[in-house]
This record gives structure tokens, sequence and C-alpha cells, in this order.
């Protein structure tokens, strides 16, 4: 039944979200094409250190002698994969906890809100520091320490959207009749809340894929054996001076990355709204005027 | 939540009724968040204290890279730490909440005093920052916000471009623009210092690079705040009374705006805090950021202590000062308390 | 339903002396004060009241969504309070509801067929209870549909491609597919208009008179109550002001709260010019 539920939630997605999850999609594949650059870095050559650019190498070389193009291509796979590890984390930890606040909303719920609340108001880059400090700089460590800072924002979406959830009646309906809240919240609240949280977690991408960056220029980012973009651009830092080139070209791939994702979340957001109005506004607001105007037969007027 | 909190009529003795109940009521508001802020710290540094003992044996840091086993066992003594690690654990947490961190380890003066040294560097850089973002965003948000008279829902060319422009900088994150300013000003054009804090010039890039963090997103909220205001029924009306569009803009745009202008520019306030770290990082500035970062990469454990704690007390009077703006700013509230 | 001891006689659900406050500041408001409601085997009763009487309270202490205060609720005889939380399920398992606002009461990404199976998934999921095919479940959920008289054709429609009508008798055999002995309808017309409303009432009265359910119908409309109603319980400021068979309630009303709902109710209704004749000829 939950299958069936899901192909149906699939074709009952307005166009925008299709479209924006396509173009997620081929991100994941171009993602998976430079993967197989391997992890490490481009090759190296001592004596080319430095250059500018020219035909042999497009985009300069760094202080290691290695091509900055391919350097960005080896790099790519490593901030992919943090920004989804931390996004996977914050999403699951944020709906989880969002939603359980939401809809049992006991003392113990006040308090986590709170907490949340404390942690929202807390600089998170702060935060980062210091956890990294205690965890260590391994992929993992920095993908957890990233999401551990960033569920909030999840969760205070997912918690209010829970609480307009709960006095539907569909789902007051559903609490009777199972007498069972997880049930409830598995087949009623759970893809409802989908799309919202899908929209959370691509703008949660974009805010890792930067912090993961700005943590590598903190000297706490992942081990300089790891190539990342991050990494590429504390290294062009320390030679802004004489090759202004490799800041320049990580920079520049990092803020076309930040953009496309950023736009990415955008349209998701607007396809979103859009779905909201279809299925509850219209009808919502105009109820008597529906019913009155066609009685009998299928009425189907969203703006589609 | 607080709200539930604050329509709880407090219990109180009704004879004696002389207090203002709306001053009694921030009172009691402000006691409920000093109570909290310390509960969350506390959770904080007790984070921080286990996560820690996890990494290493603070003896061995304390010691050195060259000290004898004998050394670290008698530092163990010392500073306490041959005891169970939950009796060291409150010791800690009793001198925490005396405000007492102890000694930084790389620094060797009491943390507390290392950490409030560095904390003006990044109110002060915060500060600046946040008037940058203020004075930058405020008019251009007015701008894109909604013409004036006749072309209130019509948006010029100009004004498309501009806030198409302000989408753009949302995208680029603020130390490349750190960058960006270094290389221009500081290599190419040499007029501004790239490093440190101390002159009115050497303020200028990172303050500027700081408010990058903010401004786009504060202009996007002073914009729709405005078109909002402006496609009020109240403007409708006093443009049928023929007020002028510049004196609609003054005496009704402009206070309403600053409602949501205070409540973002005191939560952004939190944002530049975290920028800040990053910020003093790309300009060599010793604030307070530094001193964490430094700290964690020292195993530098009361400093780390002691800034986190001195950032959460700074969030918690920005939080609570916003809080009374946007009061006093939004008529509603004020008239209600 | 297997023998469970509970006693039988005539009441399908009742709440006795219920009360239900709620804490406004300091003070305790009342929601509902003493209220007394029997709903007998096989009867309509009607529960009316303007907007904030306490209809709606009543009815969520029926279903177990609000605590009483104070009083009893009881189920085929039975005081919930008394018996095991087992138990207590299995009693309210003969309670269906069908809600107020068929816009909201359906999940919007639920077919018609899945939102029917629910009640039915759910029965059979239920420790005590024989579990259901999904063949069987797709029957019954077929013959639901028709027992409500939508076409078959509406099976895999979703809900914002109905009509309010539809949808509420979607909620209707949703509510029925279980086979309650107490249906519960909270304004089951409110949000319909004219002829909608004619026709959903006809259908309950139909479908009451064919199995005999107990229904129990919650409105601010006194025509609605006059038209389906056996016994009528006027409620007002959270107490019961007036009970008793629909005939001598809506002809005779003892309470001037009842008779100003009356008047009221008549003058809307003359008012509306057009409204009577179309409801009643719709209705045959």
């Amino acid at each position: 039944m939950a299958t069936m539920t899901n192909t149906r939630t699939w074709r009952l997605l307005p166009r925008g979200v299709k479209s924006s999850l396509y173009w997620l999609i081929s991100l994941l594949i171009l993602g998976l094409a430079v993967w197989k650059h391997g992890a490490g870095h481009a090759e190296q050559d001592i004596r080319d250190r430095l250059q500018g650019p020219s035909a042999q190498h497009w985009l300069g070389t760094d202080g290691a002698g290695r091509d900055n193009l391919q350097e960005l291509l080896h790099g790519l796979p490593w901030s992919v994969e943090v920004a989804l590890l931390a996004t996977l984390i914050a999403a699951a930890v944020g709906t989880v906890v969002g939603v359980t606040t939401g809809w049992y909303g006991r003392w113990w719920s006040r308090a986590v809100l709170r907490l949340v609340d404390f942690e929202v108001a807390f600089p998170f880059v702060v935060m980062a520091v210091v956890l990294i400090g205690v965890l260590g700089r391994g992929t993992l460590q920095i993908a957890l320490v990233l999401g551990i800072a960033l569920w909030p924002l999840v969760a205070r979406v997912v918690h209010s959207e829970t609480l307009q959830l709960r006095e539907q009646e569909y789902v007051v309906y559903s609490n009777l009749v199972w007498g069972n809240g997880l049930r409830v919240i598995r087949e009623h609240l759970i893809p409802a809340l989908l799309i919202r949280v899908a929209v959370v977690s691509a703008f949660v991408f974009g805010d890792v894929l930067g912090a993961a960056a700005a943590l590598s220029l903190l000297g706490i980012g992942p081990s300089l054996e790891t190539s990342s973009w991050g990494n590429m651009l504390a290294d062009g830092q320390q030679y802004l001076n004489r090759d202004p080139w490799i800041a320049l070209s990580s920079a520049t791939a990092l803020v076309m990355l930040l953009v496309f994702v950023n736009m990415l979340a955008d349209r998701l957001a607007a396809a979103a709204s859009r779905s909201g109005t279809a299925d509850t506004m219209t009808e919502l607001l105009a109820p008597a005027e529906a019913a009155d105007l066609d009685a009998t037969g299928p009425a189907d007027r969203g703006p589609r | 939540m607080t709200q539930q909190l604050s329509d709880r009529p407090t219990e109180a003795a009704p004879a004696q009724e002389t207090q203002d109940p709306v001053a009694r009521r921030i009172a009691l508001r402000l006691g409920i968040r000093v109570i909290e802020l310390v509960g969350f710290l506390v959770l904080l540094v007790t984070v921080l204290f286990f996560l820690a003992r996890v990494q290493g044996d603070p003896a061995v840091i304390l010691a050195g890279p060259e000290a004898t086993p004998e050394d670290v066992a008698q530092i163990r003594v010392i500073y306490g730490l041959d005891s169970p690690l939950i009796i060291q654990y409150l010791n800690f947490l009793r001198q925490f909440l005396l405000f007492d961190f102890g000694n930084s380890i790389t620094e060797r003066i009491p943390a507390l005093d290392l950490a409030a040294g560095r904390l003006g560097t990044t109110l002060l850089l915060c500060v600046i920052a946040t008037v940058i973002n203020v004075a930058v965003a405020t008019p251009i948000g007015i701008y894109i916000g909604g013409g004036t008279g006749a072309a209130a829902g019509r948006r010029g060319p100009l004004r498309r471009v501009v806030s198409g422009i302000v989408l753009a900088t949302q995208g680029i994150q603020y130390y490349i623009i750190a960058l960006l300013l270094i290389t221009v000003f500081a290599i190419k054009l040499q007029v501004l210092p790239a490093i440190g804090f101390d002159r009115a010039d050497s303020w200028i890039l990172p303050s500027v690079s700081l408010a990058w963090l903010a401004a786009p997103r504060l202009a996007r909220v002073v914009q729709s705040a405005a078109r909002q205001v402006w496609s009020s029924e109240l403007v409708h009306t006093a443009t049928a009374y023929g007020l002028s569009p510049a004196t609609i803009r003054n005496k009704y745009v402009l206070p309403n705006v600053l409602v949501p202008l205070i409540a973002t520019a005191g939560t952004q306030f939190t944002l530049l805090l975290s920028g800040a770290v990053i910020v003093e990082q790309l300009f060599g500035i010793n604030g307070l950021g530094q001193l964490l970062v430094v700290s964690v990469q020292n195993a530098d454990f009361p400093s780390l202590a002691a800034g986190v704690t001195l950032i959460g007390l700074v969030v918690f009077a920005v939080t609570a000062v916003s809080d009374v703006l946007y009061r006093i700013a939004d008529p509603r509230l004020r008239r209600n308390g | 339903m297997a023998d469970t001891g509970i006693s039988t006689g005539q009441s399908a659900a009742a709440v006795r002396s219920l009360s239900v406050t709620y804490r406004r500041g300091a003070r305790h408001v009342y929601a509902a004060r003493d209220v007394s409601i029997d709903i007998p085997r096989g009867r309509i009763v009607g529960l009316i009241g303007e907007s904030g009487a306490g209809k709606s309270t009543v009815l969520r202490a029926l279903l177990g969504l609000t605590k009483p205060t104070s009083g009893v609720v009881e189920i085929a005889g039975t005081d919930l309070s008394t018996v095991s939380a087992k138990t207590a399920l299995a009693l309210r398992n003969r309670i269906q509801v069908v809600m107020q606002n068929p816009y909201a009461s359906l999940d919007p990404r639920w077919s018609v067929a899945d939102s029917i199976a629910e009640p039915l998934r759910a029965r059979s999921r239920q420790r005590g209870s024989e579990p259901m095919s999904k063949d069987a479940i797709a029957r019954r959920v077929g013959e639901m549909l028709d027992r409500v008289r939508l076409p078959t054709s509406k099976l895999h429609s979703f809900p914002r491609e109905l009509s309010g009508g539809e949808r509420q008798r979607v909620a209707i055999a949703r509510a029925l597919s279980v086979r309650p002995s107490i249906l519960v309808a909270d304004e089951p017309v409110t949000a319909l208009d004219n002829v909608t409303t004619a026709e959903i009432l006809g259908l309950l009265e139909e479908l009451h008179a064919e199995v005999g359910l107990a229904i129990l119908i919650v409105s601010h409309s006194m025509s609605v109550i006059a038209q389906l109603a056996d016994d009528v319980h006027v409620m007002q400021d959270g107490r019961l002001v007036e009970s008793g068979p629909a005939e001598s309630v809506l002809d005779h009303p003892q309470h001037p709260h009842t008779a100003m709902l009356i008047a009221a109710s008549r003058y809307l209704d003359e008012w509306d010019g057009s409204g009577p004749e179309l409801t009643t000829a719709a209705a045959r």
C-alpha cells in the first residue's frame, strides 16, 4: 500500500518539481563522472608550479605544480560527498525531531525546541570549529559536524508544518482509526512533508558546500592530502600575491556551483508552494463556490 | 513557547500590584531566558568536556611535548586529573558556573581574561559590519521594493537590474569577496592594508566582506516589506488624498519597514559572529574567532570553553536588545505591552 | 464482533454528566457542563447549538479526542473508564465519524480507494480482529462505493478531482466500510450548497434505514436537524438547555433559546426564497 501511495505521489508532483529533480540527478551523474578521477590529487610537477594559464594548463598550476583544472575535477567529489552526507544527516535528524516534537507536544518536545532555538541563535561556524576540534578532521567527522550544525533548520520547518498537518481533518481521522501515532506519521505526515524537506535540504546542501570550503580556510578542513575545493581556495589564499589564478579558479568554480544549487533550491521552493496552492489553498478558500458551480461533475479547477 | 510562558499570568500576591505589569512580564521573560541560556551553555561545555577527554589526555597536553612520564604524573596530581572523571567533571562544572575556566594552556593567563580581551575586536568588527549592512541594504531594499505614486506597481528597467544584482550577490560567498578585496585593494592597488584591525583604514576590507554575508538577505527582507506597504489599502487611500510619494514613503513605508529590519538585523548578528571567525582568519585579526580556531588547533580546552561562553552571552544580549527595540518599533506590540 | 463481556442495552452510546473545562489564564472555562446525551440503537439524534455552544466538545469527548474533566463516556452501555485499554479500543471501533470539511477530511495524496480502505486496513491490523486480505479489502471498497452511489470510475480519482458532495460521499463510505454501530456526523453539510446538502442528507437517511445505524448528527442548522433527527438536544454556552423527541422540541420548544433558533432558521429559509423548495424537491 505504501509503495502504491508513493508512485501516486510521484504522479501528483507538479512539473517544476520533477524537472528540478531531473536536474539534481544530472548533477549527481556529473559528480559520479568526476568521481572516476579518484580521491587523490592531480599529478604534480614541481618545476611547473605557480604558472598562469597556458595551452598546457588552461587555468594555470598551483603551489605544488598541479594543474588547476585537473585539481578542480579531483576536488569536486569530496565536496559533493561531504555536502550530501551532511545534508542527509541534517534532513534525517531534522525530520525525525520536527515530526515527533510537532506530533507529541509534551514538555520534552518543548525542551527540544528550545535547544533548537538556541542552536539556531548560536553562530554555527563557532559550533563547527569547536566540534571539529574535538572530533577530528576526517570526512565523516566534518559531515557529521556540519549536519549537527544545520539540522535545526530542517527541524523548525518540519515542526511548524507538522503542527498544521496535525489539525487537518484527514490526519485527525487517521489517528482515530489507527490509534497509533507512528502509523499516522508514516502514512500521512511523511509523504506530506517530503516536498518541504526536499526544499530545505536543497538550501542546506548549498550552505554545507560553502561552509565546508570555509573550514579549509580556517585550517580545520579536510587534511591536506585530501583534494577539495576548500583546500584549493586556502592554497590560493597563500599565493594570492604571486599567483591569483589558484584562488580565482577555485572561487569561480565554487560560486558557479553555489549559484546553480541555489537556483535549483529556488525552483524547487517555487514549485512546492505552487503545488501547495493547487492542492489545498484554492480548495480551502473557495469550497462553497466550487460546489455551487458543479455539484455532480468533477471539480478539478486547479491552475494547471 | 516564550509566547505561552508570557501569556500565563504570574502567580503573585494581588495585594501589592505596585509594579508596572509590563515591566514585570519583561523581567520574568528575561529571567526565563537567562535560565535557559545557562542550561544551554552547561549542556554545550559538558559535551565539550567529555569529547575533549575522549580525544586526549589533558595532562599530556598540559605537560607539553618534551615532558617525561614523571612530569605528566606530577601535573596529573596538581590539576586534580587523578580523581575519577565524574569528580573532575563536577569540579569543572562548579568552576564554570563561577566563571572560572582556569588558565589558557598556550598563553598561561586566565582563559576568561584572554577571551574577554579578544571580544572587543570581534564586537567592533561585527558592529561596523552591521552598520554597513543596514546602511547599504535599507536604501537598496526600499528602492527595489516599490515605485512611487502611479508607478507603485510597476518596476522600471533600472529597478529590475538592481534587484537582479542583489539576487546574484547572495550567491557569492563573503570569504570569496574578502579574497577579491584583498587582491584588488591590498595587492594590486595597495591602498588598504590586508592584515590587522588596529587602524581605521584596516577596518574597511574586513567589515565590508563581513557585511556582504548579511546585506543581500536584509535588502530582500526590506524589499518585500516595502512592497507590502506600497500595495496596501493604507497607501492607496493616502494617494487618493493627494499625499506626495515622498511623504507616503517617509510616513508609512519607512516606519513599517523598520520592524522587520530590526528583527532581521538582530538575528543576522549571529550570522556575522559566524562569519567573523572566517574573516578574522583571512585578515589575520586577533579576535575571538581566531582565539577559538587557535585553541582548537592547540587543544586549549579552557580558552575554548571561555570563548564559547562569551559568544553565548553576546548572542543572548543581542537577542534581548533587538527584542526590546522590536517592541518599541512595532506600534501594536507597544500598546499591548 | 466477539463477545467481550460488554453489556447489551438499548443505548448505543452516551455521555453522562459530561464536563470539560480548559484554562484560560487563571480561570477555568467550561466548554461543556454537565451534559448528558443518549444515543439509542438505530435512532438519529440531533445536537444543535450556535457556534461555540459546546457541540464539538461533546463530540470530541465521545470520539476520545478530548479527555472529560468529569463525567462518563459510554459505548454499548459500558463506561469506557472502567474497562481495559484493549476493550475500550474495541468499543471505540464501533464509532465512526464523518468530518465537517470534505475539503480537508481526505488526504490529497490518496486516491478514493486508498481513503476508503484506510479504516479497513487499520481494523485488520488490530489485535483480536481477523486480518483482511488485500482482495477482501478491495471488494469491500467497491461495495461501499456502490452503497454511496459513486461510479466505479471514481475509484482511482484523487480528492481534487471530486466535488464537495462526492468527497462527502467518500467520507461516508469510508466511515461505514467497517460496519460501525454508531455514526457521528460533525456538521456534515455545512460546507455544501443546498442541492448537495439535500443529497447527502437523503443518503444518510437511506443508509440509516438500510443498516439500522445509530447516528449522532451535529449541526447549527435547525432545518438539517428537523429533516433527519428522531431526538433533539439543544446546547447553549456549554449546557444542555433542552432535550426530547424531535416533534415535541421543534413544535413546542420549552426553552427560549430553542424557540429563538427555530425562529432564526424559519426567517432564513423564507428570506432565502428559492432555498426550501429546491431542498425538498431534490431530497425526493
